[in-house]
């Protein structure tokens, strides 16, 4: 495989982690086709537990088009195969794969207006059986911990009884990441765009809350076009051009990637 | 073209052909049986194309689907009946608009003009004239003032809007020409022709030709004139279309005219043959809608084709129950339109082509007061005050209070459904209807006791809701509307207009008084409180308890982790797919629930009247309860009791007639008027808007006070 | 180069729900000029366009176009009939419209002259009657640009070219952007994240990111000054004039 190349090239450490961890979510050969276009053509790649993982790739490389066939957004379009904690999901339904702990966010954040943020929340983070429906309805509520927990973790607890509408796009952010992060057994988190829409000081700020979050041991998926935000923040990188996967390394490798350099500033390789 | 076509459409194409072949050989072996009904079904078979494809131009227009637009046929029909048969132009909308104000002041303000005399009567070309221009006036309204501002609204109060359309229009009608039925004088000759042996009345021949003229006017204007281009590209993305530098308002414009005008058009044709009630051809616009879905909403051929062959095959369907024994007497006729549209949905695949909007707007504020102490106080002095009025006030409101509480219950089965899920169930009647039914036949003919019967017939009404449902896991929004709306239509053909175990009994059904261990509880039982005159206040009392727990248990749905699912449903199916919400079982079991209660309202209706006929249950009356549930508040509980009050015969009608006018004949007029408003200007209905007006006044004092606090600090 | 002066854009704030994704932007365009509008993604570029379009509400600030000043939402289609042509992102091609019913749009009124067009983009000719939707990128970006020309515009602008393309197609088109603007004397706002293509067919040149003007100046010399440039996409220290 091509990026264990290039992870031997850089430091140490990170071929140290590499190999004490192992991967949360891989893809073999995933590829969607919408009619004529193939917009994901055969991608494989991991992401490993622990660590954040970047997808980077020109505008209509197909990065989100990922996204929503690994969550199952896209079960007519896509074959390949998508393995979650080595166990094949592939053509799971989307509600079931978050119960299983592979969750997202959306570019266009897709909250729910109506409740709370506390409430978003709690919307993602059980199941609801017939049983437990009926005993929430009798039984007075039990305060979620978890909630509780991922409310603290982000520092949402201030506005936990307001709505998304009144919050700052950077507070929404969270909590579409909160929503995501808040699943009965969070495996892995698929972020969609979440720089989109934010001004410099909230991209490094959000960043940071990203970083923070997998210091603390969670696993993510980052597509982003802020090159900055991607490059300063992630752990690995891998970048889709055209549906295919064209180059994977870490940020120092990529940095000076004639191939990323060529699909972002449209230099020719030498650039 | 063959390529394109899916799986289904082409087993579908094929079988069609298949039948079709078949019926030519029926009719060359028997002309009576397989021939004729072909040509009677010419009439009715135009009427449904004509406004099969005024639906396509119009969807096309706005990306609407005009439930309104029977009504427009119709209006413009009795205009142009009656400028013929007395010369008279009724001005629009009313007999007179300053009645109710009149009413409640006690004098006549004003003399309003409500006819133009135009000489005695008019002949037939100037009066189709003005009609049609009348027509396109209303077209004109139509866009300007309601689908253009709606253009960003969600699907629910456009088809909302189109709906007050409707009840509008029709009770207009009603108004002004009276509920009976007319016939216009003829355009086109009717001297029967004779075709292949068998005599048909020649003008139906004729208006297929003008309906054939029109599909392929049509046609050829949107597929080679750069106005049609146009509008198809608006249709497809109305940001594009506008940085081309189309007008796509003005497209819209002159769409909505030409819908009009050809719903009008159809009606003055055909009404000479079929004659006109105020409903008739709503009820043949759900055949059209099932033609115009066929077409994908933007075929007008298919619409049109399909249109015809509907009128057909409905004729065919007449002939052989008459003939044939063999055909279980069940109103397959009468299904006719759900079979088609089901088959639409199932052939044609999943949804409408969406349009390109800009934005979205909100929907309606699922509002949830927090429980407090002063709330629950004023809750108690509400059931007091009800309590209060079911008992001891005079019959007229007692009776008032038992129609607002089981308008209650109804509208809180669009709660439900509708308000914390947003599928669009045109259906509530049909299902509360089998109920009623139900339990009629459970406690009169299989003689059961009231425990059992009440339960078995609200299960009976769950079932047929979730069977409705199950559609709603694939469309949504106006395609779903459409389904409950057949689905209602079929309910009430095949179950309440025929004679049977389950259906009449000489015309009308029998519940009889409710009674538990010999204990009566009915509207005309005795009970110990009260004067003693009918309604006695036991039913009413037992209502109130019905109603109390109804409302208690939705205001706690809404607070639960279920109803917080179903608002994420509402919000957006996506994203509460990829929260894990399970969104089919949420819908599911929000169609369950709303069902049980709209079951239990049947129930409540079926003791509440005694005897009773299947017209309570009808399409048009479940299109009534949506308008008012929506003009309460469609996403609240307080929205529903508003509801319940403007119900027919409610407590609220009760109070305006006895203390400032009788507003009776004006109910569906004035409530179709405010749903229009609604839809367009407030879409969060009375309750909401009482709920913001109170908000706002809570700011400003508090702003007041505010306001004041420095100074005293400064003092 | 001292055409007419075609559009001038001042102090302009635009955003969308009260949220500036535009900030204090200045920039002109002549008549017979290229300008390229460049940036990383998210910098503001296509919402520039689209206040121009009338398409997004302008905060503060004035947009003047051909001496008047953009229309309201509600007036947005009359932006097209003064001589601006959008080409959107995403090209704006109407998918379920033929090539030729496309091109029939490109006026509101008049003849139309496809035959200018097909000289340029000689490959559409044989796909006339096909459906947009079934064209390949490349074919719809050309489509896109013929129908621009077919508008014989006194303003184009043109938003990402290069999206999805392969470098061999928009390599082919950038000429013609050119051509439009040498041989037509329209004026040319071009959008573009590759900053090499778009300098190398432009005159001026203005760089946004996140919302702000952070450079400006002739195509020819913010070539030369690559640092400054690369510094600007690839999330370097930001940048301080």
């Amino acid at each position: 495989m091509s990026w264990f190349v290039l992870i031997k090239r850089s430091d140490l450490l990170c071929v140290w982690r590499l190999a004490m961890s192992d991967a949360v979510l891989a893809t073999v050969g995933l590829k969607v086709r919408f009619g004529g276009l193939v917009a994901v053509d055969d991608v494989s790649l991991e992401c490993r537990r622990g660590r954040l993982t970047g997808l980077i790739g020109p505008n209509g490389a197909g990065k989100t088009t990922f996204i929503d066939a690994v969550t199952g957004f896209l079960p007519n379009n896509s074959k390949g195969s998508v393995l979650l904690e080595g166990e094949e999901v592939f053509g799971c339904s989307p509600h079931r794969l978050s119960h299983y702990g592979l969750t997202r966010t959306w570019q266009t954040l897709e909250l729910f207006d109506d409740v709370t943020v506390r409430s978003n929340l709690d919307i993602a983070s059980r199941r609801l059986t017939v049983g437990s429906a009926l005993l929430d309805y009798f039984r007075p509520r039990q305060r979620a911990e978890r909630v509780d927990e991922v409310l603290e973790l982000l520092n949402l607890g201030d506005i936990a009884e307001r709505q998304p509408r009144e919050l700052s796009q950077g507070q929404r952010k969270l909590v579409g990441v909160g929503r995501a992060l808040v699943a009965e057994s969070s495996n892995i988190l698929l972020l969609d765009e979440p720089a989109a829409g934010l001004d410099k000081a909230e991209t490094e700020w959000f960043g940071a809350q990203l970083r923070c979050l997998v210091d603390q041991g969670y696993t993510m998926l980052v597509v982003d076009h802020d090159m900055g935000l991607v490059l300063n923040v992630c752990d690995f990188i891998h970048m889709l051009v055209f549906g295919q996967l064209t180059a994977s390394g870490t940020p120092d490798v990529m940095r000076n990637n004639a191939d990323v350099i060529a699909a972002y500033l449209g230099h020719s390789g030498t650039g | 073209m063959i390529a394109r076509l899916s799986l289904a459409e082409r087993v579908g194409a094929v079988g069609l052909a298949a039948l079709a072949l078949a019926w030519i050989a029926g009719a060359l072996l028997n002309r009576e049986t397989f021939f004729d009904p072909v040509l009677f079904g010419l009439g009715s078979g135009a009427i449904i194309a004509a406004l099969a494809i005024g639906l396509v131009v119009a969807f096309r227009a706005s990306g609407v689907i005009n439930f309104g637009h029977g009504a427009v046929a119709t209006y413009v029909t009795y205009v142009y009946v009656s400028l013929v048969s007395d010369g008279r132009y009724p001005v629009p909308p009313l007999p007179n608009p300053l009645a109710p104000i009149e009413g409640i002041a006690g004098i006549e303000i004003f003399d309003f003009p409500t006819f133009i005399n135009m000489g005695d009567s008019m002949p037939r070309i100037p009066a189709l004239l003005i009609a049609l221009a009348t027509a396109a006036a209303l077209g004109l309204v139509a866009h300007f003032a309601i689908f253009r501002p709606l253009r960003y609204a969600p699907v629910l109060a456009k088809v909302i809007a189109s709906l007050g359309i409707m009840l509008f229009l029709q009770a207009a009608v009603v108004l002004r020409f009276g509920a009976r039925a007319k016939a216009a004088e003829p355009i086109f000759p009717n001297e029967p022709v004779e075709i292949f042996g068998a005599r048909v009345g020649q003008d139906r021949l004729w208006i297929l030709g003008t309906v054939a003229v029109i599909t392929a006017g049509l046609w050829l204007l949107f597929r080679y004139s750069r106005f049609g281009i146009a509008t198809r590209a608006g249709a497809e993305n109305e940001r594009f279309a506008t940085l081309l530098g189309f007008n796509a308002d003005f497209a819209a414009g002159v769409n909505w005219v030409m819908a009009s005008v050809l719903a009008g058009l159809v009606g003055i044709l055909v009404s000479p043959i079929t004659g006109v009630t105020p409903n008739f051809f709503t009820v043949l616009l759900i055949s059209s809608l099932g033609a115009a879905l066929l077409g994908r909403m933007s075929s007008f051929v298919i619409a049109a084709v399909a249109g015809f062959m509907l009128g057909i095959v409905d004729q065919q369907l007449f002939r052989l129950e008459l003939e044939w024994d063999w055909i279980p007497d069940i109103g397959i006729r009468r299904a006719l339109p759900f079979v088609v549209i089901a088959l639409a949905m199932v052939i044609r695949g999943e949804s409408l082509p969406s349009r390109g909007a800009l934005t979205v707007e909100r929907l309606p504020d699922a509002h949830s007061p927090r429980i407090t102490r002063g709330r629950v106080i004023a809750y108690g002095v509400l059931i007091a005050g009800a309590f209060w009025l079911t008992v001891f006030a005079p019959f007229q409101y007692r009776n008032g209070m038992q129609n607002s509480m089981i308008g209650i219950i109804l509208a809180l089965s669009l709660v439900v459904v509708t308000g914390y899920v947003g599928q669009i169930s045109l259906m509530q009647m049909a299902l509360a209807g089998v109920s009623a039914f139900a339990v009629a036949s459970f406690v009169n003919q299989a003689e059961m006791t009231l425990l059992v019967a009440v339960p078995l017939a609200v299960a009976s009404g769950v079932g047929f809701g979730l069977i409705a449902a199950i559609p709603s896991l694939r469309t949504r929004g106006a395609s779903l509307a459409i389904v409950t709306l057949a689905s209602g239509l079929a309910i009430a053909e095949i179950f309440f207009a025929r004679p049977g175990w389950f259906g009449l009994d000489r015309g009308i059904k029998t519940a009889g008084t409710p009674a538990i261990f010999g204990v009566e509880f009915g509207p005309n039982s005795k009970f110990f409180l009260g004067d003693g005159k009918v309604p006695t206040g036991g039913y009413g009392v037992f209502l109130l308890f019905v109603v109390a727990a109804c409302c208690i248990s939705v205001m706690r749905l809404r607070r639960s982790r279920l109803g917080e699912q179903m608002l994420a449903v509402r919000a957006n199916e996506r994203a509460a797919a990829a929260a894990g919400v399970n969104v089919a079982a949420i819908k599911l079991s929000a169609f369950a629930i709303s069902s049980f209660l709209a079951a239990l309202g049947g129930t409540l209706i079926a003791f509440d009247l005694g005897t009773f006929g299947g017209d309570s249950f009808g399409i048009f009356a479940s299109l009534t309860l949506l308008a008012f549930a929506y003009l309460g508040g469609i996403s609240t509980v307080g929205g529903a009791i508003t509801a319940g009050t403007l119900f027919s015969e409610g407590i609220g009608i009760v109070v305006t007639n006895e203390w400032f006018i009788d507003v009776g004949p004006y109910t569906a007029y004035v409530a179709g008027f405010f749903l229009i408003a609604t839809a367009v200007y407030n879409n969060e209905g009375i309750d909401g808007f009482q709920r913001k007006q109170v908000q706002q006044l809570g700011a400003r004092l508090n702003r007041l006070w505010r306001l004041r606090a420095p100074t005293k600090a400064d003092a | 180069m001292t055409g007419e002066r075609l559009l001038t854009i001042e102090c302009l704030h635009a955003g969308y729900d009260g949220v500036a994704v535009v900030r204090n932007l200045n920039l002109h365009v002549d008549s017979g000029e290229v300008v390229a509008l460049i940036g990383p993604n998210g910098a503001g570029k296509t919402t520039t366009l689209m206040t121009v379009s009338g398409m997004v509400q302008i905060m503060s600030g004035s947009v003047t176009v051909m001496d008047r000043l953009v229309p309201r939402l509600r007036q947005a289609h009359r932006a097209a009939r003064w001589g601006v042509s959008h080409v959107p992102e995403n090209r704006g091609l109407l998918f379920q419209l033929t090539v030729r019913e496309n091109l029939l749009l490109a006026k509101t009124r008049g003849r139309v002259n496809i035959d200018r067009a097909m000289d340029f983009f000689p490959a559409l000719v044989p796909l006339i009657g096909r459906r947009a939707g079934l064209l390949s990128g490349g074919e719809q970006q050309m489509l896109a640009l013929a129908r621009a020309i077919v508008a014989e515009p006194k303003l184009l602008m043109v938003d990402e070219m290069s999206l999805g393309l392969a470098p061999v197609i928009y390599e082919e088109l950038m000429p013609v952007v050119r051509r439009i603007a040498d041989d037509a004397g329209a004026g040319v706002l071009l959008v573009e994240q590759h900053v090499d293509l778009a300098l190398e067919v432009s005159d001026r040149g203005y760089v946004l990111n996140h919302g702000d003007l952070v450079m400006q100046g002739d195509a020819s010399e913010m070539l030369a000054d690559r640092a400054v440039l690369d510094a600007s996409y690839l999330g370097a220290k930001s940048l301080e004039d």
